[in-house]
């Protein structure tokens, strides 16, 4: 009854979610929020019922307590977990997936996006069960499980708190390589700590040799978040180049302390018809080596375009000769262009170490990873209300399409899979380690007859974001200014430009990526060669 | 051959020493009653027995294993039974019988059908929904079925009704008469075990008392009453709860040996009129047991 109640709330959020791709309730406004908080509710509360199956699960052959009855019967230890494995398997994975297929079918998911939809909801569903699992066989039955639950929950808050007050009172320096060997030790740890107390707990049933495990796991943890210690290098790679990246510089400019530091990234080269995306680490040291600011991917997936916020390029077969010199033709239609992309980069300081940095400036050594861009063209669609065009799980449906004040604007519904962390609505291994981005969508009004395109810019309603399952949908209002003469009877009639005019979906999946090091002597004093080619 | 041998077998909660070296012998073939009141040591030692427990020291071994190795295959020669078992109360009576069947090579179908008949279980009713009673039966049948060589029941008669109680008991009585099976039952309910039991072992603080054929020990107990013993007889050597009121002199021997023990009775009371009458189970227990608190008294005084 239970399982069955759950599998209703797993379908309950594809139902919504087919409802709203139908186009109900479609208001990015006030109505949005209305199916934001149901999705949402539906999401913890599949979360939290999924966590109490697992648990009675378990329970339902108590590894706890003297009144185990499975304990006298001809059932080992090994073979009571390879069976509780197999229905957690089929309960919590098999079940959630199949589920899902009927959604997946309405979001147009060809067999690839099926498999990483599966994969994802594997990846999500191993960690609830895994951590409900852990807790489950530690205790005896659903009171002792919840009970157990708040106080797992409340001393994690207290041992990150005073874990936190130790590194900081050691002065643990908290580089990329620092915090990437926490993720992949903590990883390990709670896997091997997690698994080792599961086993324990099966096949001996001694619950203080299992509390034993997560005692010396925790400890090993504590340790390793203390140390601060970098094993980093031990899975690196070498730093990536591209021939793509001939000509391109980096350079910090203006580097200044005021109540928090700042300094801006300059790119200057990117071609027109490229477009880049760049993360960064920031490391500030004064000469004794400590460190005075660390910072890891401020700028993630925040960086894009080139000089002039173009994407278009060549080397795209569904980007014809023609469009590119349609978008390169408008391109100095739209006035100032700047020569350079500035990106301004800001961090936090402790006061103390402020004032230091303003007496003692410390050398500043940034990491940057940049992505080339090419853009791919995705759909082409008729400029009609309710035109929608679907391809490999993704959509995009024109909701409404207006023309007034001197802007065109249209309002697009556009659906895609999420991605392998389930559009981070969901705790997964693929959340902590997989620093995935989607890559960026763009839109392009094109007229073919007349041998011109505009691009389209965000405008209107900010845009409004959902994730069913592994389908994030978003509301979108974006927004142009039509070339073409107007009407002189009809100043308020739409453009004669529109007419044939088609909307062209184009996206920026990554095409390659270079690493580069950026340094300053002295942060706080005027950079010296701090460009970097 | 013996089925259950524990060693020195000892078990601390804390500081609190529930059963204290241990050492009994159950033969096989037996019906061994473990006797004791409530907090004597019976469900920890039985726990230990099946592997529930951990003894804090000593050993037992069961059908010829330590008691800490019981695997599968000794498992499926062990029923056990006791009030506070988990069972799969969402399956019906059907369902549980199916559900355990499988892990059983030796399971008889017919004797399945034959007790679900004598028990009178109603198959397609959940677990949850019997009395317990049924329930009782119900875990009694699922630890029969399969006829194993020892059965293990641990305070099986607590709660239920004299009805209930008389079919349990034939119930068990019946299969034991089919082959060569042990059964060990722990209870404090003596008269039920007077009836199934030809051995009995009295635990106490978690201490053995005795352990002996239940009709040894029903044959070396009389309750002796003495008309005109004369004035300053004193108690011999294994007489307890030794009384004198007026003419009467009352005391219960221990060592009762037939015409050599009333040889010894008239030595010491000469002429005076002597009645030795037999003692059931239960007055046995009683005596042991007020005998043992007065003397843990006398020592902790």
């Amino acid at each position: 009854m239970p399982l069955a109640l759950w599998a209703v709330l797993l379908v309950a959020r594809g139902e919504v979610g087919a409802h709203l791709l139908r186009g109900q309730g479609l208001d990015p406004g006030r109505l949005f929020f209305y199916w934001w908080t149901a999705s949402t509710m539906l999401l913890w509360l599949d979360t939290v019922v999924c966590v109490v199956l697992v648990a009675s699960l378990v329970h339902e052959d108590t590894l706890v307590g003297t009144g185990i009855g499975w304990a006298t019967r001809p059932i080992s230890g090994g073979r009571l977990l390879a069976a509780k494995l197999l229905g957690a398997v089929l309960m919590f994975g098999v079940l959630p997936m199949l589920v899902a297929v009927r959604w997946w079918l309405v979001c147009g998911y060809g067999a690839a996006e099926m498999a990483r939809a599966a994969l994802a909801i594997a990846d999500a569903q191993f960690v609830t069960v895994f951590g409900a699992l852990l807790l489950a066989v530690l205790t005896k039955n659903m009171n002792h499980f919840l009970a157990w639950l708040l106080g797992f929950g409340l001393a994690s808050i207290a041992w990150v708190f005073v874990l936190s007050r130790v590194v900081k009172g050691l002065e643990v320096e908290l580089t990329r390589g620092a915090n990437e060997t926490r993720v992949v030790f903590f990883l390990a740890l709670v896997s091997i700590g997690g698994a080792l107390t599961i086993a324990v707990q099966f096949l001996t049933r001694q619950r203080e040799q299992a509390l034993r495990v997560v005692a010396v796991t925790v400890g090993l943890l504590a340790i390793i978040f203390i140390s601060g210690g970098d094993f980093s290098g031990r899975w690196a790679h070498a730093p990536r180049s591209s021939l793509l990246a001939h000509g391109i510089t980096v350079a910090v400019e203006n580097p200044r302390i005021e109540r928090q530091g700042a300094m801006d990234f300059v790119v200057r080269g990117v071609p027109e018809n490229r477009g880049v995306m760049a993360s960064a680490e920031h490391v500030w040291r004064w000469s004794d080596g400590a460190i005075a600011a660390a910072s890891s991917g401020v700028s993630t997936g925040s960086w894009p375009g080139n000089a002039k916020g173009r994407f278009t390029g060549p080397h795209d077969g569904n980007i014809d000769e023609w469009m590119m010199q349609a978008l390169v033709a408008y391109v100095p239609k739209d006035g100032e262009v700047p020569d350079a992309s500035i990106v301004p980069v800001k961090f936090l300081l402790w006061a103390d170490k402020a004032a230091r940095l303003r007496t003692e400036p410390a050398s500043y050594t940034g990491e940057l990873h940049v992505a080339f861009l090419r853009p791919t063209l995705e759909f082409e669609l008729p400029v009609r209300e309710g035109e929608q065009r679907k391809h490999a799980g993704a959509s995009v449906r024109i909701e409404r399409a207006a023309w007034s004040e001197g802007q065109w604007r249209v309002t697009l519904v556009e659906s895609r899979p999420a991605g392998l962390n389930d559009g981070r609505a969901r705790l997964s291994v693929a959340t902590l380690v997989a620093n995935e981005t989607q890559p960026a969508t763009g839109f392009v009004l094109v007229n073919r007859a007349r041998g011109e395109a505009v691009k389209l810019a965000p405008g209107g309603m900010p845009p409004a974001k959902l994730v069913i399952g592994t389908q994030e949908l978003s509301w979108l209002t974006w927004q142009c200014e039509l070339p073409g003469e107007k009407s002189a009877d009809q100043p308020d009639a739409p453009p004669a430009w529109l007419q044939g005019a088609t909307l062209v979906v184009v996206r920026y999946p990554e095409a390659a990526r270079f690493d580069r090091e950026v340094k300053i002597k002295n942060f706080g004093a005027p950079a010296e060669g701090a460009a970097a080619k | 051959m013996n089925i259950i041998e524990t060693k020195n077998l000892t078990r601390r909660f804390g500081r609190a020493e529930a059963v204290c070296e241990l050492n009994l012998v159950v033969p096989t073939g037996s019906v061994f009653a473990l006797l004791g009141s409530n907090g004597a040591g019976k469900t920890t030692t039985i726990k230990m027995l099946v592997n529930l427990l951990r003894p804090t020291s000593g050993e037992a071994r069961v059908l010829g294993v330590d008691s800490r190795q019981l695997g599968e295959r000794e498992l499926a020669q062990l029923g056990y039974v006791s009030e506070n078992q988990q069972l799969p109360l969402w399956m019906t009576v059907r369902q549980f019988l199916d559900y355990c069947r499988p892990f059983y090579p030796t399971w008889d179908r017919d004797l399945e059908k034959t007790l679900l008949t004598r028990f009178a279980l109603p198959e397609s009713r959940k677990l949850t929904h019997l009395s317990r009673g049924m329930l009782m039966k119900a875990a009694l049948l699922s630890s029969l079925a399969y006829r194993p060589k020892l059965l293990v029941l641990d305070e099986p008669f607590s709660g239920l009704d004299p009805l209930v109680r008389d079919e349990f008991i034939k119930g068990v009585l019946e299969v034991s008469a089919l082959g060569e099976w042990t059964v060990l039952v722990s209870s404090h309910d003596i008269d039920e075990v007077e009836r199934l039991a030809d051995y009995v072992a009295v635990l106490e603080n978690g201490r053995l008392q005795l352990s002996e054929p239940t009709e040894t020990l029903q044959g070396r107990f009389r309750r002796v009453e003495v008309t005109g013993a004369p004035e300053g007889a004193e108690p011999g050597r294994g007489w307890l709860e030794w009384e004198r009121a007026g003419a009467l002199t009352r005391f219960i021997e221990t060592n009762y040996a037939g015409d050599a023990t009333e040889d010894g009775w008239r030595l010491r009371f000469g002429d005076a009129a002597i009645s030795a009458q037999p003692m059931t189970l239960r007055e046995i227990f009683l005596t042991l047991t007020r005998s043992s608190r007065t003397e843990a008294k006398e020592a902790s005084a």
